[in-house]
């Protein structure tokens, strides 16, 4: 896939930092070890329990997601890079489309997330970014909507 | 439904001509005029794009005039915040997972 066009704004609204105070190398197993995966995956309120995990590339995975009101589905997916303690590519196959707020399209195409784990000091910096793999989406997610909205509002508000 | 819309995306002079209308609303005409291709190729992209809802089209007199839809393009940045919230959510967790406890 091509990288950003010069001059265009970068993809950086698809992207989450967040600095641990702990070795990229634990951070890392935190991703794949399912104990441990148990603990934190998911939105607030989720809670995930590991049926299949195969971390090898072009492993499998399968994660049993339960919403707050108790309803369960499976996401599921395929690991495409596993290089630890730095880089962990994945492909989620079935989203777990439980949950959504009314305003959110459930989504049907697969996405591709890509987890990056960098030394900080003693600590370690993770950053997250989640694709579609749509054709298209690249383009969408790299143009800067946000000023063509703007103007949109702008030209179509309310008239003196 | 964002299938449809990445779709239409797929094509590049359909996003070139996204592009256009994302400076303002063009009649066909000149929508046709930017380009080197047949009008014919013009008009069934422009039905694609109108059927994805990222344009609309209506008539000015004899003129038929495109406008951006923002909506389909709504769509997409619901999901992009949505799996935002959702990573910062997980990410903090994983946080208090795997963090060193403070020292005494």
């Amino acid at each position: 896939m091509s990288g950003p066009v010069a001059g265009m704004p970068k993809a950086d609204r698809q992207s989450v930092e967040q600095f641990i105070d702990a070795a990229p190398e634990d951070v890392f197993s935190a991703w794949i070890r399912p104990d441990m995966l148990e603990k934190w995956w998911g939105p607030d309120g989720f809670k995930t329990r590991v049926l299949e995990i195969n971390a090898v590339e072009g492993g499998r995975f399968v994660f049993e997601m339960t919403a707050p009101d108790g309803s369960s589905c499976n996401m599921t997916g395929r690991y495409r890079t596993i290089n630890p303690p730095g880089l962990l590519v994945f492909e989620v196959i079935d989203h777990c489309n439980i949950g959504l707020p009314d305003h959110v399209q459930p989504q049907l195409l697969p996405s591709r997330v890509t987890v990056r784990i960098t030394p900080y000091g003693t600590a370690a910096r993770v950053s997250v970014t989640h694709a579609l793999l749509g054709p298209g989406y690249e383009w969408l997610a790299l143009t800067s909507w946000t000023s063509v909205l703007a103007r949109l509002e702008a030209s179509c508000g309310p008239r003196g | 439904m964002l299938d449809t819309t990445f779709a239409a995306l797929a094509d590049p002079t359909r996003r070139s001509i996204l592009g256009l209308l994302a400076e303002r609303e063009r009649s066909v005409g000149e929508v046709v005029d930017q380009f080197a291709i047949a009008q014919s190729a013009i008009s069934r992209h422009l039905s694609v794009l109108e059927s994805a809802r990222l344009i609309a089209r209506r008539r000015e007199g004899q003129r038929r005039i495109c406008t951006l839809r923002p909506e389909a393009l709504s769509e997409v940045d619901d999901w992009i915040q949505l799996y935002r919230e959702q990573w910062q959510q997980a990410l903090s967790r994983l946080d208090r997972t795997v963090a060193r406890k403070p020292q005494p």
